[in-house]
């Protein structure tokens, strides 16, 4: 029997030295150096450049306009780069080339075509005979917005930081080859929300339009309704990085001196990377931020707004939000609602007053009703005072806890309720109303009486014109059920004094919060407080707000206020 | 900040209101006693005397006031008196001060343990309202005089609302008789009114808060307002006690005043125990004249000392406040410190303040001699 002959299994890399494990690896840290060190270079070539840009463009400014268009394109490019809604459209314009930039879906594209395209294609076409004239024009930017662009809004451009911001804007940027400037154009389009009706300050007789997202709508509903020039519009940006406008509505010949600096100079101290609401620049601006009530107004009403203007205020409308801020605010102005205006006098005076103590319901009576179960039985009659004992003696619970969590049953519902989607909402209340009113008395848990009063305390709430003010009512709740269950109604006192010198001791803008009432220096201002008096006796303005001329004009300003 | 806010002065009506609500304070109810006791049939009589008495003393105040437009007791002083001369006097005023707010905290530490919370110690009602008050007399003065005005309209009129229901059980025949009474204890008893009218020494310390275009005259008037209020409303009570409980009752019992308004019943209706109610709105008039009282204590050593800021002042004085009016605990000694404060601020007002205008005057007319 012959040896079985056997193949001998070796590497491949006997056969093909080439495909080595040892070199292949050797290879691979040679290409990991190489990107190693391209990157470097990018990096080193990226310093440098930044250097140079430097150098050129002042510090504020990523770079300087040049020229040339096609190096100003590439530095536009860098810009933008990766922002996929940006348009860049070439086109000839006389024989030179042109350059479009502009955000896709916030600029009017047709307007474009038809008032900047159009007209700067046309001189370039064998139809123009002027084409010396053409040449002679195309040398200057202000030149062609005057005599071939059509565009209702033209402006020149001469620094990059500027022309940037005109695009995020909506608006389009045309440069052209051999010009050092570009032309900003106005063509802002977008989806935005129609005028609606007043979500929150819903009146029954009056105007009931409404504030929407966009500033120039806004400022437009309160030029509709007052052709007075000395209603001015300050326009000033802010945010770091959104850039957000906002208007500073004032009237000239009425805001209190030195009011209008002061809101500029607070609002020109915020630091922040963007602003979203007006809530945002509202905690930046007041003077207490750690206190519970709102200390500027917050309305969606046009109207409310102008008549805020003519009592010497100052409105701060912030892109993006319909929300319209007024300053300064005080518990007066709060405690009015537009409707007060459009009813009797006799009428509003009597809701005014109810609002009034309604507020002081919706932060006591919980503490009053602890205190007087807990503390101070005697002062009910004999009869309630037995009932209310046989009512929490079927609860295992001492009157301070029930109350407490009557309370946070009732935050709890009330922060569904807000949270929900509408159509759930209603379910929730109807399941918040049966699980509060019927089940947690069968329960036990809580007696009929406290439900009662829990209830007249949220409804008493519900009634303040201002829902942040309504807040500040619900939170005090607490801390007076504190004060109640460690020392009665001596407790309440105490708190009520320590609330009434906390609105006095508030600021804004100088004007103290809770400083008209009682005053007697400020009689006049009574007239419209607590109490609603005819417009015909309602000559003057204000006195609290300081306006420079204290005197309406005629016998009314035929504005509902706020 | 620019300053926005242009009520930093105040009218004469204004400063009216304020000495109104710093004398009312806690002596309509700690002070009926002792008067009727002193005095007998006739307290009221002593009550008007005081208030015509201390009329006059700020009167002489509000002369030497007038003296130093845009100062202080607490600046022209030492320039009267010399420098230690001037310490003194200064010190004689806060002192006045701080034995009326230690008297007043421990009285109201009684008042409201014995009738709302009997099983509370005293310690702790005083403390919580100090509390409140610090908090208060921590503000500037524009927010002290708006709660001030405010306290003025809104607690003194619940608590006259509620002092009137006792007007139910009043008996006019417990009055007489009107004649004769004891002279000598009348006119002792109006000195001894300097608890309830005392107060109006803050006068001094806020005449530069004043527009200055208030002439005297006006402040005159105005202050006679103020007197014609505080007499009435202490009137209103004396005689109401007196009406009700007669002279021989009211001087056996501690705090008449409650006793009266406890008697009072309004079948058919929600309200019952009133002394409750009457409690509840008596604190704020309490409250308001403890804030005062604080802040211008604060003042007093922060003008002294030439400080920009009260607050460290205020601060500093609340432990002395609470340890003090705890030591007042004893009757006894709650009786001769009221004796002791009372005499103090007699002499104040009766001894410096008249002083103080013959140095003044005497040192105008030294001053223009050497001018011929």
């Amino acid at each position: 029997m012959g040896k079985k002959k056997c193949f001998k299994v070796m590497k491949l890399s006997v056969s093909m030295p080439e495909a080595s494990l040892k070199l292949a690896k050797r290879k691979l840290a040679e290409l990991q150096e190489f990107t190693t060190q391209t990157a470097q270079i990018g990096e080193d070539i990226g310093q440098f450049i930044s250097q140079l840009r430097q150098v050129a463009a002042p510090a504020n400014e990523p770079f300087i306009f040049t020229s040339v268009l096609s190096e100003n394109e590439r530095l536009l490019r860098v810009v933008f780069k990766d922002c996929g809604d940006i348009e860049f459209r070439t086109f000839d314009a006389g024989g030179k080339k042109a350059l479009l930039i502009y955000l896709e879906g916030m600029a009017d594209t047709e307007n474009l075509e038809r008032n900047v395209i159009r007209p700067l294609m046309s001189q370039a076409s064998p139809a123009n005979v002027n084409t010396e004239n053409v040449a002679k024009i195309l040398t200057d930017m202000t030149v062609i917005s005057e005599h071939i662009l059509q565009a209702s809004s033209v402006s020149v451009l001469s620094k990059a930081s500027a022309a940037i911001e005109t695009v995020m804007t909506g608006n389009a940027l045309l440069l052209i080859d051999g010009l050092a400037e570009g032309l900003g154009i106005a063509a802002v389009k977008y989806v935005k929300r129609n005028i609606g009706q007043a979500n929150n300050e819903y009146i029954v007789r009056g105007p009931n339009e409404a504030f929407n997202e966009t500033l120039a709508d806004n400022i437009v509903l309160i030029r509709r309704r007052a052709r007075d020039t000395n209603l001015k519009v300050r326009i000033i940006k802010l945010g770091e990085r959104s850039k957000t406008s906002i208007a500073l509505l004032y009237i000239a010949n009425l805001v209190k001196p030195g009011l209008l600096e002061e809101v500029e100079g607070r609002i020109g101290l915020i630091k922040v990377d963007k602003i979203l609401a007006s809530a945002n620049i509202e905690e930046f601006i007041v003077d207490h931020p750690w206190s519970p009530f709102p200390q500027i107004q917050t309305t969606e009403r046009p109207d409310k707004t102008l008549a805020a203007l003519y009592e010497g205020r100052i409105a701060i409308i912030v892109d993006g939000t319909p929300a319209t801020l007024l300053a300064p605010c005080t518990y007066n102005v709060l405690m009015q609602a537009p409707d007060d205006y459009t009813i009797q006098p006799v009428i509003a005076s009597l809701i005014r007053f109810t609002r009034s103590a309604a507020a002081f319901v919706a932060i006591y009576l919980p503490a009053i009703y602890v205190s007087v179960v807990s503390y101070h039985p005697g002062m009910l009659p004999t009869t309630m005072a037995i009932s209310i004992a046989e009512l929490r003696a079927r609860t295992p619970f001492p009157s301070f806890l029930e109350a407490f969590m009557m309370e946070a049953l009732l935050e709890l519902f009330q922060e569904a309720i807000t949270r929900l989607p509408q159509k759930l909402a209603g379910a929730a209340s109807m399941i918040g109303a049966f699980v509060i009113g019927t089940t947690v008395v069968q329960a036990g848990l809580i007696n009929p009486l406290l439900v009662v009063i829990i209830a007249i305390t949220a409804i008493a709430s519900y009634s303040m014109p201002s829902y942040s003010f309504n807040m500040a009512l619900r939170w005090l709740r607490i801390p007076m059920l504190i004060l109640a269950s460690l020392l009665g109604l001596y407790g309440v006192i105490l708190g009520v004094l320590a609330v009434t010198v906390h609105l006095f001791s508030l600021r804004s803008f100088g004007e103290s919060y809770l400083g008209e009432a009682f005053n007697i220096n400020l009689l006049a201002g009574w007239k419209d407080s607590f109490v609603r008096l005819p417009a015909k006796l309602l000559r003057t303005r204000p006195k609290e707000f300081g306006a420079q001329d204290q005197t309406k004009v005629g016998e009314s300003d035929g504005q509902s206020r706020s | 900040m620019a300053n926005l806010e242009a009520k930093t002065y105040m009218s004469a009506w204004q400063l009216a209101i304020v000495v109104f609500v710093t004398c009312v304070g806690a002596q309509i109810m700690l002070s009926p006693r002792a008067l009727i006791e002193q005095v007998g049939h006739g307290t009221e009589l002593s009550v008007l005397l005081g208030g015509v008495l201390f009329y006059g003393a700020v009167c002489l105040m509000l002369v030497l006031a007038k003296k130093y437009p845009g100062e202080t007791i607490v600046e022209y002083a030492p320039r009267l008196f010399g420098k230690v001369g001037g310490t003194i006097i200064i010190f004689w005023f806060n002192l006045l001060f701080f034995l009326q707010v230690t008297q007043i905290f421990n009285g109201i530490g009684k008042i409201i343990t014995f009738y709302m919370f009997d099983r509370t110690p005293p310690e702790v009602v005083i403390a919580a309202l100090l509390v409140v008050s610090t908090y208060c007399a921590l503000q500037d003065w524009g927010t002290i005089l708006r709660v001030q005005q405010f306290m003025f309209f809104v607690a003194y009129s619940i608590l006259t609302i509620v002092w009137m229901t006792s007007i139910l059980n009043f008996q006019p025949e417990n009055l007489l008789p009107l004649w004769p009474v004891n002279i000598k204890a009348v006119i002792m008893g109006s000195f001894s009114t300097w608890g309830m009218y005392s107060g109006y020494e803050c006068v001094l310390l806020l005449i530069p808060l004043v527009y200055r275009q208030a002439s005297l005259s006006s402040l005159l008037k105005a202050m006679g307002g103020s007197f014609g209020c505080l007499t009435m409303i202490f009137l209103m009570v004396i005689v109401v006690i007196i009406g009700v409980l007669t002279v021989d009752e009211a001087e056996n019992l501690l705090y008449p005043a409650l006793i009266v308004i406890r008697s009072v019943e309004l079948p058919g209706t929600f309200i019952e125990r009133l002394e409750n109610y009457l409690l509840i709105a008596w604190v704020p008039v309490v409250f308001d004249t403890l804030t005062a009282m604080m802040f211008f204590m604060g003042q007093v050593c922060m003008r002294h000392w030439r400080h920009a800021d009260h607050r460290p002042w205020v601060l500093l004085s609340v432990p002395i406040i609470y340890v003090s009016c705890i030591l007042l605990d004893n009757q006894h000694v709650y009786d001769m410190v009221n004796s002791v404060t009372m005499w103090i601020g007699m002499a104040f007002s009766f001894g410096v303040i008249p002083i103080c205008l013959s140095l003044s005057w005497w040192q105008k007319r030294k001053a223009g001699k050497g001018c011929d």
